[in-house]
């Protein structure tokens, strides 16, 4: 069976295309920046809301990013560096902004939350399909430390876990394990075909 | 239902971060113009046009299917009004630069072009079948000044 999908592109496309954007825009193409926030936008947006942003904060975190990036635009040798330049900033940006409103991600260590997945809307109850009915209800069944730092690995092509580290107050060592722990949990999970008893 | 590898729960993270989360409405266009104006201090090639007015028509005005909304871009006394109209399939614009002058008007969709028109002196044009979407228009002077650009917006 396949899970999610063609649905959604895979964070290496995404890069090249933003790499292919950038490198036009700086050689002048003003239209390409366009282009580069559309393709990158959804990938900030991802990274920034596992920061338990709200959705306003959240949007003046991409647009901090955005601004700065225009700013040093000059810096950024290599148009393929241009993916992780934005997703560090706007996940350095968001931290800030989570510690200063008392949010962010809690830092216990990951265990299953013991809440029922949250009630969904009936528009998203039909769009799902069989396979993705399991892992979405297993999704929703992590720590919330698991599925911020899941999200951030989803969207995010070749992370860098040092900056991961540092803006999810984890050590730096942690982070591929915690990474493989949260991963075996889902598996572990949609394997349980959905069992709720937890 | 095994060996469901690391790719395959990372693109199923994705699908359902995408559908419980998305992007709120509008964002991506709010962006955009933000980007824009911020870089148009060192795009000095082109002048970026700002929105100042936008005015909703009263949906059945003309016809219960389709909506239609004005819009007016400035920028140093050069005026662009675009009034925006479709019914889904398919969107019209028709476009009035005030003064009037001639211009050569080319629509964009990221880094593609969709059209390119000439405008006479009446400063009048009209787009009447592009795809629904995102798009920016570049207004060229025929008098080779230096050419104007609108945020982008959606049709």
């Amino acid at each position: 069976m396949t899970i999610g999908g063609a649905a959604t592109e895979r964070p290496g496309e995404v890069w090249g295309q933003a790499a292919s954007a950038f490198e036009r825009w700086s050689a002048g193409d003003a239209v390409a920046l366009d282009e580069l926030v559309r393709v990158m936008t959804p990938v900030l947006w991802h990274v920034v809301r596992a920061y338990r942003l709200t959705a306003e904060l959240a949007e003046d975190v991409v647009q901090t990013t955005w601004l700065s990036l225009v700013k040093s635009r000059a810096s950024i040798q290599e148009p393929a560096a241009v993916g992780g330049w934005l997703t560090t900033t706007a996940r350095r940006e968001a931290w800030k902004v989570a510690k200063a409103h008392g949010r962010g991600i809690p830092v216990e260590d990951e265990e299953l939350s013991r809440r029922l997945p949250d009630e969904d809307s009936a528009e998203a109850e039909v769009v799902r399909r069989d396979g993705d009915e399991r892992l979405w209800q297993a999704v929703e069944r992590l720590s919330e430390r698991c599925q911020a730092l899941l999200r951030i690995v989803a969207f995010e092509h070749r992370p860098d876990y040092t900056t991961i580290a540092a803006n999810l107050g984890m050590p730096v060592g942690s982070i591929g394990p915690t990474r493989g722990r949260c991963l075996q949990k889902l598996r572990t999970m949609i394997e349980k075909n959905g069992d709720h008893d937890e | 239902m095994s060996d469901l590898t690391d790719d395959d729960l990372l693109a199923g993270i994705r699908a359902h971060w995408e559908s419980r989360d998305p992007v709120p409405d509008g964002m991506t266009a709010r962006l955009q113009a933000a980007a824009a104006l911020a870089a148009s201090d060192t795009d000095l090639d082109m002048e970026l046009m700002l929105l100042v007015e936008r005015t909703e028509e009263l949906a059945g005005a003309r016809g219960a299917s389709t909506t239609a909304y004005t819009l007016r871009f400035a920028h140093e006394g050069v005026d662009l009004l675009v009034r925006v109209s479709g019914d889904g399939v398919a969107s019209r614009i028709d476009g009035w630069v005030v003064p009037p002058s001639p211009v050569n008007v080319t629509v964009l969709r990221d880094a593609d072009v969709l059209v390119t028109l000439e405008v006479g002196d009446t400063g009048r044009f009209e787009l009447p079948d592009l795809p629904p979407g995102m798009l920016r228009l570049r207004l060229e002077p025929v008098d080779e000044s230096t050419p104007f650009i609108t945020p982008a917006f959606e049709i």
